[in-house]
């Protein structure tokens, strides 16, 4: 029996790691260029990580993939990376297309990914906040 | 809100890092500063890409809140993040009196040459001041308050200042004006500052179309979750 919380890359089962807080602002950080991208398919990424298998859904996620994905696949890729819980460059070398598709559903359920997005734009907000001088917020 | 809301017991928020549910009070004046001082540094060091520092800014957040170091090392990052949010939206002032829409009412010309005087904080410290020649507090009781009593209350002071002028203005030849035409004396009342003539109103809240929400579960600030379907 293996792991639930586990995922596959490169053929070899991986169990996926706590988020600490130094990673949850990494990924925050490495978000913050590619928030638009993720807002514009927003849909298409939230069924995917609740594992749905609609066949219209899972086409309209790999078209956005194809079209959009090429230009932030390394920010992605490095983002699920730290989600993981491993490095970065070795998974973006092993882990196929099916791979990466398949341990989003995994990645939700070890992880709070509703939270994780509140918590990311939550922090990267505190810029637009300074920037319009909210006195108020404490 | 009405003023009544702000004295009293401070309202609280749960948060829930590793598992342990956390009572956090709303912060008082004075905690208010610091925690605001502390989300300026948070911003910058998000701005600058420094993510070690908005790790440890985001701690000493919650460590100042009264969350115990054990939580923070323990908890899951967005978990810990979440709960800083939620606690700083509790912080957040509820209503925004008309003397903070202007940025340092103290200062005549927030562009000009800064004088030897100035020094960071230097309005804070002007808001502690008044309150404290207004009406005799000290100031442990004035970082006591809570953070929009404390500055309703110097909007009163200031009010109160601003009618004793006035009124000391009116037995004075300075606010009456002689007009040729008319050959009467007309009254020129002081000018108000800015703050006690802006009318700005508050942005309206904008609504959001269910179909333009994503699917799946939406956290909430407050802690609740909401399933969205399409």
């Amino acid at each position: 029996m293996f792991n639930k919380n586990s995922v596959i890359i490169g053929g070899k089962r991986v169990t996926v790691k706590k988020l600490t807080l130094d990673d949850a602002v990494q990924i925050a950080l490495l978000a913050a260029p590619v928030l638009p991208y993720i807002e514009n398919h927003k849909h298409e990424f939230s069924e995917a990580l609740i594992g749905q298998h609609n066949p219209d859904v899972l086409s309209a996620l790999f078209k956005a993939l194809s079209e959009e994905m090429l230009r932030h696949i390394g920010v992605l890729s490095h983002i699920v990376a730290i989600m993981v819980g491993v490095d970065p460059q070795e998974f973006a070398a092993k882990v196929t297309t099916d791979e990466f598709i398949d341990m989003l559903p995994v990645l939700n359920r070890v992880h709070n990914i509703p939270r994780l997005y509140v918590s990311v734009m939550g922090l990267l907000q505190t810029i637009q906040e300074q920037q319009i001088g909210d006195s108020g917020d404490a | 809100m009405s003023f009544v809301d702000f004295i009293g017991e401070p309202p609280t928020t749960t948060v829930t890092i590793n598992g342990h549910a956390i009572i956090v009070s709303r912060a008082r004046f004075g905690l208010h500063l610091q925690l605001a001082r502390l989300n300026e540094h948070i911003a910058n060091a998000v701005q600058t890409r420094n993510r070690q520092m908005v790790a440890a800014l985001i701690s000493e957040y919650l460590l100042m809140c009264g969350v115990q170091p054990d939580d923070i090392e323990n908890g899951c990052g967005d978990e810990v993040i979440f709960a800083w949010l939620q606690i700083k939206n509790l912080n957040t002032l509820r209503e925004k009196p008309a003397i903070l829409r202007q940025n340092e009412p103290h200062t005549e010309n927030n562009t000009a040459e800064k004088p030897p005087y100035e020094y960071d904080g230097r309005y804070w410290a002007w808001i502690i001041s008044t309150l404290a020649s207004s009406y005799g507090w000290s100031e442990t009781d004035i970082l006591n308050l809570s953070p929009e009593a404390a500055i309703y209350y110097l909007q009163e002071a200031l009010i109160i200042d601003y009618r004793n002028i006035e009124i000391r203005r009116q037995l004075s030849k300075i606010a009456y004006q002689y007009d040729e035409h008319s050959k009467t004396f007309t009254y020129h009342p002081l000018p108000k500052p800015g703050w006690m003539s802006d009318t700005t109103q508050a942005t309206k809240k904008v609504r959001v179309r269910k179909s333009l929400l994503p699917v799946g579960t939406i956290t909430k600030l407050d802690g609740s979750e909401v399933e969205y379907v399409q």
